[in-house]
């Protein structure tokens, strides 16, 4: 079966917050950085609104509402990861807008994120945005530097989850 | 076919880091590789972030890795280490 089998879609992936975009090597967290969790990018959030990347469905909300997979239309199993190590808030901060089997649309919102009281918790608020069935050592290019929340694209992808340059 | 139990030690549960470890511990072999909840009798794959984070599985929960394959004694003795070593 082919991950990419949809004909139709393009896989853009859409900056899930306002704010600048980095390339995941630079997160401060090696199990994003390293790229064992798969590859991507990720944002600097400026502003506590997080969309989805991708048109897809929610898999799962992880227990502590920080983490969210999107299974994309085009075959991509997207982890949309909020802040570092937020696990240890457990819920605090986090307001899902969604839930496990939702549909959703690049752009639809996700979480409402309380930015200041995770940052005041002592967590680095960076969402890192991974694509876990793409090797991590997969090299690509986002765009980086300011992007819009839901609406700048980041990273677009052929089919066979190549770069589209 | 070789298995063994693990009893999540983690207080936050089998989060992102955690599931990370399994998936590349698990991707060195060629044994197919499932994990069974206790409490709700849910699957996961083993090789895939996505499936093993979706067990959702929280501190003191059982869970059953269950390795069939040509590799398959390596594979439980590298995962049963890795449990007890690096996820505490």
């Amino acid at each position: 079966m082919s991950l990419f089998s949809s004909s139709t879609s393009s896989h853009k992936l859409l900056s899930v917050a306002d704010g600048e975009v980095i390339p995941l090597s630079m997160v401060n967290d090696e199990a994003f950085s390293s790229g064992m969790l798969g590859a991507g990018f990720a944002v600097k959030p400026v502003k506590g609104v997080v969309y989805s990347p991708v048109d897809g469905k929610v898999m799962g909300v992880a227990e502590a509402k920080h983490a969210y997979s999107i299974f994309s239309d085009g075959g991509l199993e997207i982890l949309v990861h909020i802040g570092l190590d937020t696990v240890h808030l457990g819920g605090r901060s986090f307001t899902p807008t969604v839930k496990a089997g939702d549909e959703v649309r690049a752009g639809d919102v996700i979480a409402h994120v309380d930015l200041a009281e995770i940052k005041k918790e002592g967590y680095d608020t960076v969402i890192p945005v991974l694509m876990s069935n793409i090797d991590g050592s997969a090299k690509l290019s986002p765009r980086l530097g300011y992007a819009e929340g839901g609406r700048t694209a980041v990273l677009k992808l052929t089919h066979g989850g190549k770069e589209e340059k | 076919m070789e298995s063994f139990v693990y009893r999540v030690a983690d207080k936050v549960g089998i989060h992102a880091r955690p599931a990370g470890k399994i998936v590349n511990a698990a991707k060195e072999f060629s044994a197919d590789i499932i994990i069974r909840k206790k409490s709700d009798g849910k699957e996961a794959d083993a090789k895939r972030l996505f499936s093993v984070m979706s067990l959702a599985a929280s501190c003191g929960e059982e869970l059953t890795f269950i390795i069939s394959g040509e590799d398959e004694a390596a594979a439980a003795l590298a995962l049963k280490k890795l449990c007890e070593e690096a996820l505490g």
